[in-house]
């Protein structure tokens, strides 16, 4: 059987999901604007006029101008090349924490939902207690505790993140585990870790794909947060929340020196967010199946 | 068709913990069936059929607690620990369902779902996997297999879902294949091809077919044996023949009068009066004196145990005798 007979036939879920997806004209216009992100990432070192650490002291606070696209920062930093760079930071840290959450709220919701009982009964008592902090004011408390660090930050916010996953897949679980078809599953001899696994999960999946992409730019907000409150990254690394925060005593005489690294984390941020509207849209309407 | 008894059930009694209360749903059955032999279970819904069916596989929810003997090739099926009980669902037991629109996992292409059932039970082949799951859906008559076996169930018709349903089933050659209202959820039409593709496969493989149904079109059909079964409790159990032409129990009685012949003489359709009773509470003695013409004061009290009417045709009813 080749290949291309398998795709006159199988129309599998995710194909039509990227039909419908592909006609919702903010969710591409979001997808574009990630590309331009992933691809400024990885070109950083050949795009950038200069290190993002490179200092130019004769040149500190300098307003944009062609040898310095973006101005300078006040040890004479080419902000351009900061602001480059700053996307590898944004979108590692945006994407860790939300696999990280992903797979910690995943198992725990998928168990919580399939065995039920005392197990469920814990499970969901805990996602209360996280849910009831904001996500900053919890993710604060536990950088005191590791200390500030671009690593602790990512661990205290995946940390705050994954109840939402926990909930939302033990929602999604409850219901799957009535389909027919995972009675019938048990009734062929699987396991329950194959039936979860295999059965339930890709069954959720597109839920959980949905909660990610939103789940992203928050990440990538509190991170900014956290920096820009001197929890997170450290100086001289080139963070965008990182760069606001020294920003902010020169507002009046540098301005620029906020804006850029605004509109970069806006830019991320309204990238995710657009891509996850569509997706929802796409794959919400009808569920096939 | 030996006379040998491949699942033999003794004295079955499933409650369901409910919020309102203990629900007795199987009051104490017994029935066997015998290798190559196709027993119907009969009955309207509620009482009890499906629980039958999903007890032997302990398939029931959590909230069901159940007691007796289901013997199965001589092992207690409700003593084996989950784990060696795998080993037997699907393989030595298959089971289809009523809903073969959901049965199937909706992300999964057919050809990979039916694949499954040759890695968990780790079965012998002689091609590639493939090649198997394509041979068992030429079995069940599905057209075109080979482009079947990249199709998502999404894109089937029922008939054709439950034809898929069984092609897994015949994967690892079980002796006894449960079939819960195969037909139910079907067009009449497909269900006649169901039913018949059924029977072809019962003399192919020598399986033993347990069948429930409310239909008894069905199992006059398919069946050598056939169970009436009333409010959790068994009411007549005898060959097809003897029950429909020679009924003994009047809730038999009952129910084949409620019947639409489809000949000539216009006869009024009949009805059992009253209701099937609550299972929390269930009528004590005989399930069915609330509704019976003929009960008398010891139905009200004891469960009637069976009279022999002839050779294998008994009927649980105070009526008939018994001391």
């Amino acid at each position: 059987m080749t290949e291309k007979k398998r795709k006159a036939v199988g129309v599998s879920m995710w194909k039509l999901t990227w039909r419908r997806f592909r006609k919702n004209k903010l969710g591409m216009a979001g997808l574009v604007m990630l590309c331009i992100i992933v691809m400024v990432a990885v070109l950083a070192p050949v795009i950038a006029p200069y290190s993002p650490i490179e200092q130019h002291l004769e040149d500190r606070l300098q307003p944009p101008s062609p040898k310095y696209l973006f101005g300078t920062d006040e040890l004479g930093r080419d902000i351009f090349s900061r602001v480059l760079y700053g996307s590898r930071i944004a979108l590692s840290v945006g994407v860790l924490v939300a696999l990280i959450s992903a797979a910690i709220g995943v198992t725990l919701g998928l168990v919580s939902g399939y065995y039920g009982g005392i197990v469920d009964e814990v499970i969901m008592r805990i996602v209360d207690i996280v849910w009831s902090f904001p996500s900053l004011i919890l993710a604060l408390a536990i950088v005191s505790v590791l200390g500030p660090g671009l690593i602790n930050a990512m661990i205290a916010i995946a940390l705050t993140m994954w109840a939402s996953y926990a909930r939302i897949v033990r929602g999604e679980t409850l219901s799957v585990r009535e389909e027919p078809y995972i009675e019938a599953a048990r009734a062929i001899g699987e396991s329950d870790i194959r039936i979860l696994f295999s059965y339930i999960l890709p069954n959720v999946m597109s839920s959980i794909l949905v909660l990610i992409t939103y789940n992203i730019p928050s990440a990538i907000i509190i991170a900014s947060s956290l920096s820009f409150l001197g929890l997170g990254a450290q100086p001289p690394t080139p963070d965008w929340g990182l760069m606001l925060s020294t920003a902010r005593t020169y507002l009046t005489i540098a301005p620029w020196y906020s804006i850029f690294p605004g509109i970069a984390i806006m830019f991320t941020v309204l990238a995710f967010n657009f891509i996850g509207d569509g997706l929802r849209d796409a794959i919400q309407p009808e569920r096939v199946g | 068709m030996n006379n040998e008894i491949l699942l033999k059930i003794e004295d079955l009694y499933v409650n369901f913990r409910t919020d309102e209360g203990i629900a007795k749903v199987i009051d104490g059955i017994s029935l066997s069936i015998r290798y190559g032999e196709v027993l119907a279970l009969m009955g309207e819904t509620g009482c009890g059929k499906s629980t039958v069916a999903k007890s032997i596989l302990r398939l029931l929810p959590k909230n069901a607690e159940v007691r007796g003997k289901i013997l199965f090739k001589g092992t207690n099926l409700l003593d084996l620990p989950e784990s060696e009980l795998r080993k037997i669902r699907g393989k030595e037991i298959g089971m289809i369902f009523q809903e073969p629109l959901t049965a199937l996992n909706p992300v999964f292409t057919i050809g990979n779902q039916m694949s499954e059932m040759f890695k968990i039970h780790k079965l012998r082949i002689k091609r590639t996997i493939q090649e198997e799951v394509i041979e068992l859906l030429k079995n069940v008559r599905i057209p075109d297999p080979q482009r079947r076996y990249y199709s998502y169930p999404f894109e089937l018709s029922g008939g054709m879902r439950q034809r898929v349903m069984i092609a897994m089933m015949l994967a690892g050659r079980p002796s006894l294949l449960i079939a819960d209202e195969p037909t139910s959820a079907l067009d009449v039409t497909i269900q006649a091809q169901i039913l018949k593709l059924l029977m072809d496969l019962r003399n192919k493989y020598n399986m033993s077919i347990l069948i429930i149904t409310h239909d008894p079109g069905v199992v006059a059909e398919m069946a050598d044996r056939v169970a009436i079964m009333y409010a959790g409790q068994i009411a007549e159990v005898g060959p097809v023949r003897d029950i429909f032409l020679n009924p003994q129990h009047p809730y038999t009685r009952g129910l084949l009068r409620a019947l639409p012949l489809g000949h000539k003489e216009e006869r009024e359709l009949e009805n059992i009066p009253g209701r099937v009773p609550n299972l929390i509470n269930p009528p004590p003695g005989c399930r069915f004196h609330p509704r019976c013409p003929y009960a008398m004061e010891r139905c009200r009290k004891v469960k009637p145990k069976p009279v022999v009417i002839s050779d294998e045709h008994y009927v649980f009813c105070h009526l008939l005798g018994g001391e």
